[in-house]
């Protein structure tokens, strides 16, 4: 339950720093997301609040308490981890009874808390089972179980998900979500996967290269990204970005692409010059479909994807890269066929050219 | 890992045991050696320092030179042999017995050699190769004329050949291992351009084996370096100098004519030269890995 | 069948014969009459052309001869068990604490080249420090001589064991609660499981079947059986029969070692280079 804190941490692995400067808040009992592409240093600031690893440079707090030096079980720690790693050579009852037996908990309340959690997590009727015996799912039910069942304060989740066949991963996230509701505990979840993130992540922070990039809610990364990075990697289809030019007369701001034009009154204090635009797939339409938006412009049909009930249109519009447009529909269109695509302005993403920070969006524009 | 503190000392506590025991005696092997390389023990006399002067003796001396001609011959050819007879055989099994279980089975009986210790092999290949033994009962028994297994002109190699009969199975294992982890697709390929025999063998087999091949083969020749136990057991060096191999003089030396310090020098000398012939050994491991 | 897999199978049959061959002789040996050992044509059907006795064994039992297998069993024993608890920690320490100092591959590496070193290289400064010590012809110096030389080999052999198993089970002993020590008995130790075993195994063959340290550090009071083997050669006078019946029981350990652990010999040359 405890509001964690890293205070400038740093890990550094052959003088290379997995984990830079890192510093977070974590309130209590909430599902505090940390999201990031392999090799951003998730998974070792997840081992330092665990409390395998002692950093570097940097402090941990639990509730303001420095835990720095303090070990996972003194931290009142869970872990969950990515390949599960249950001991091969015990059963499943035995895998989930273990740190229990190391507090030297009288046996029949072992047996009592044990049988708890698996009933919870529905697999009390595997329990005699070995590792080996068990399926994918069944092996993360009982990595879960194991942390769950020690009570601790706070449950780090190491890429739950990840092994897990597709159609079972949506469900283990609606359960994750319940379990964290109904435990009210910390629960951390550590992913690479921005799907798990915007379903479960109350407060999400993204790291790259060692660093956060940004900390927030889902609406925050999803409307306001801190830079190109994270609006592409945040989003359920990869963010379109391409370039643009912003053009400014006396009471008009304009922003040129290729593929269209638009102008606004001169309210915000967007500079001049060469930008990247970014638009969401999921925030563009196809004309013959929903209709004319504001801004409209032609392509052609190079692929459609479909994917569950939406489909997604890759189209040339003469940009260097080919543009994804995403609809709730089964769209199924010939290879080369003309297509016109729409969207309003507000849903314009303008990162600068040279560090690709977010300017504004088309929203604040509009005034 | 977690450590308390950044600089845990478990793992060096880890190491303790290993390395107090290992250099309870390491520690004193090579000072010792390197001490005693520039003294002389003479019986009745007290200890002499001589400089170089034992170092000078062994490169003077003709017997060393003799010696390492023999160490070459036996080392050597018997490594070649060992390591091609070695890749027949496994590559024979392989090819020739298709059931895995039989085959396993007959690969386990070619291993036994092997595991028996030297000494126990020196017996075997006494019994067959001295004059009245097995070898020359079952040449006199044919109508052939015996020959002298353990003359001057013979022994060398007759203690080749039984180190060939001993240590064959290790190359044979390695190399059977190399190729068994071959894919079965490499060879439909072949079989589909039908590649020849030999082919085959240049194209797909060898450069899985290559690495299986070299190991075996260094490993090998650093061992025939290393071991005198059929030399004491078999021939002790003779008739004369006939079998008298590097190591065995350095041995011959240490507890047969007791000149320490001559001794020392000499085994030092092989000490170097198989460090050196080690880290050859290692860098080429190291290079796979 | 073609005839060339009938050729090729003869020949694999040839080497079977070259192979097994000299070791059968040595067998029948020892169950032969002391005149029948060399005769010419070889007697070498049993019941066919000799009949088997077993006068070698009672002449080997009945001397010190047969204590010579015990004193081996001691020695290849308390010195294999030593080398391996020491050799599980180092090697746990190679496996798991890569960067830590005295664990590193340097370290790794010196501690491997040790068994490369020639033992009549050596045999003679250890020699003068037992009898320096005045432990010449101990069980004593055999055996801690014996465990030095076993403990590399038991490292190499262990690591790349403990290699295989995943980190992360130990992470989740560490979460759960696991002091060090109780972690290697009750996680690492148990998925080591057959991998120590043959480790066990193949270093006790080795010093089962050492010789040259065995004649030299002891010989005299303390005698394996590899050491005794030298005296029963009296040149024409050997007894023959004896000498192969030594020969034979010696090797019954590796035959049984062989026969067990047959898996683990093919997996360690497959998996390892």
């Amino acid at each position: 339950m405890p509001e964690i804190k890293l205070e400038n941490v740093s890990k550094l692995i052959d003088q290379k720093p997995i984990v830079d400067n890192v510093s977070l808040e974590i309130p209590d009992k909430s599902l505090f997301c940390i999201l990031g592409p392999p090799r951003s240093g998730k998974s070792m600031v997840m081992r330092l609040i665990a409390g395998l690893e002692i950093p570097d440079k940097g402090r941990i707090l639990f509730d303001g308490e420095d835990v720095t030096s303090l070990g996972p079980v003194e931290r009142k720690v869970a872990v969950a981890f990515q390949d599960f790693a249950l001991y091969p050579h015990l059963t499943a009852f035995d895998n989930i009874a273990s740190p229990l037996k190391l507090m030297k908990l009288p046996k029949d309340e072992i047996r009592r808390r044990v049988m708890d959690v698996a009933r919870y997590l529905k697999i009390d009727h595997r329990l005699t089972h070995y590792p080996s015996e068990l399926s994918g799912g069944e092996k993360q039910r009982v990595a879960i179980a194991r942390a769950l069942v020690k009570n601790a304060e706070v449950i780090l989740l190491d890429e739950p998900l990840v092994r897990l066949d597709y159609k079972i991963r949506e469900d283990m996230r609606a359960e994750l979500y319940k379990i964290q509701r109904e435990v009210g505990k910390n629960v951390i979840l550590i992913t690479s996967d921005p799907l798990d993130a915007m379903s479960l992540g109350e407060r999400i922070a993204i790291m790259n290269e060692g660093k956060v990039l940004q900390l927030g809610t889902m609406e925050d990364l999803y409307e306001t990204p801190a830079n190109i990075l994270v609006g592409r990697y945040f989003g359920v289809v990869e963010m379109n970005i391409f370039d643009g030019e912003v053009v400014k007369t006396n009471d008009m701001i304009s922003i040129k692409t290729k593929i269209f034009e638009t102008s606004f009154k001169n309210t915000g204090n967007l500079p001049e010059g060469k930008v990247k635009i970014g638009l969401r797939p999921e925030h563009m339409s196809i004309v013959e479909l929903s209709g004319k938006k504001e801004i409209n412009f032609k392509g052609k049909i190079v692929l459609t994807e479909v994917v569950g009930s939406d489909t997604i249109v890759h189209i040339d519009a003469g940009l260097k890269e080919l543009l994804r447009v995403s609809v709730p529909a089964i769209y199924r269109r010939q290879i080369g066929e003309g297509i016109e695509v729409g969207f309003n302005a507000e849903s314009l993403y303008i990162f600068s050219s040279e560090d690709e920070k977010l300017l504004a969006r088309g929203g604040d524009l509009i005034g | 890992m977690p450590s308390r503190s950044k600089y845990s000392r478990l793992p060096i506590f880890l190491q303790l045991p290993a390395t107090i025991i290992i250099w309870s005696l390491v520690g004193y092997v090579l000072p010792w050696l390197i001490f005693t390389l520039f003294h002389r023990y003479p019986l009745g006399r007290s200890v002499e320092f001589v400089g170089l002067d034992n170092i000078i003796m062994m490169l003077q001396d003709k017997r060393v030179y003799g010696a390492v001609l023999r160490t070459v011959y036996y080392a050597g050819l018997g490594t070649l042999i060992e390591v091609i007879l070695g890749m027949v055989v496994a590559l024979a099994l392989v090819n020739l017995i298709k059931n895995e279980k039989i085959r396993f089975a007959v690969l386990m009986l070619f291993l036994l050699p092997m595991c028996l210790s030297e000494a126990v092999a020196s017996i075997i290949w006494i019994m067959l190769a001295t004059p009245e033994g097995y070898l020359n009962c079952f040449l006199r028994a044919l109508g052939i004329k015996p020959i002298p297994w353990l003359s001057i002109q013979w022994s060398l190699t007759t203690l080749m050949i039984a180190d060939i009969w001993q240590w064959t199975p290790l190359p044979l294992l390695l190399i059977y291992a190399a190729r068994t982890s071959i894919p079965a697709e490499a060879y439909e390929v072949a079989e589909l351009d039908r590649l020849s025999p030999w082919t085959t063998f240049r194209i797909v087999t060898w450069p899985y084996i290559k690495y299986a091949v070299i190991v075996a083969a260094l490993f090998r020749m650093i061992l025939m370096y290393i071991t005198i136990d059929k030399f004491i057991m078999i021939t002790y060096g003779g008739p004369g100098h006939a079998s008298e191999v590097i190591g065995f003089y350095v041995f011959l030396q240490s507890f047969g004519y007791r000149n320490i310090g001559y001794a020392a020098t000499l085994s030092f000398a092989t000490l170097v030269t198989a460090a050196i012939i080690t880290y050859f050994f290692w860098n080429a491991f190291r290079r796979r890995e | 069948m073609g005839w060339k897999k009938i050729l090729g199978l003869i020949g694999l049959a040839i080497y079977g014969v070259w192979t097994l061959g000299p070791y059968y002789l040595t067998i029948i040996t020892s169950f032969k009459k002391l005149t029948d050992v060399f005769s010419i044509p070889p007697k070498i059907i049993p019941y066919f052309d000799f009949t088997p006795i077993l006068e070698a064994y009672e002449r080997v039992f009945s001397t010190k001869a047969a204590w010579t297998f015990v004193t081996s069993l001691i020695v290849a024993s308390i010195a294999t068990i030593i080398a391996v608890l020491v050799g599980l920690l180092a090697a746990y320490g190679f496996s798991r604490f890569p960067k830590a100092p005295m664990n590193d591959e340097r370290s790794f590496f010196i501690q491997l080249t040790l068994r490369m070193l020639p033992p009549f290289a050596v045999i003679l400064p250890i020699v003068t420090y037992w009898v320096f010590l005045g432990l010449i012809d101990t069980y004593f110096a055999l055996i801690w001589t014996y465990t030095i030389f076993s403990v590399p080999l038991a490292i190499w052999l262990i690591k790349g064991f403990v290699d295989e198993i995943p980190k992360s089970v130990e992470d989740a002993a560490i979460a759960d609660g696991y002091s060090f020590g109780a972690r290697l008995r009750r996680i690492v130790i148990p998925l080591l499981g057959a991998g120590l075993a043959a480790t066990v195994a193949l270093t006790w063959l080795f010093l089962w079947n050492e010789f040259l340290f065995a004649l030299k550090i002891a010989g005299g009071e303390v005698v394996t059986y590899t050491a005794y083997l030298p005296q029963l050669r009296l040149g024409q006078r050997t007894l023959w029969n004896v000498y192969a019946a030594m020969g034979t029981l010696g090797s019954i350990p590796p035959l049984i070692i062989l026969i067990v652990f047959r898996k683990y010999i093919i997996r360690l040359y497959l998996g390892r280079r």
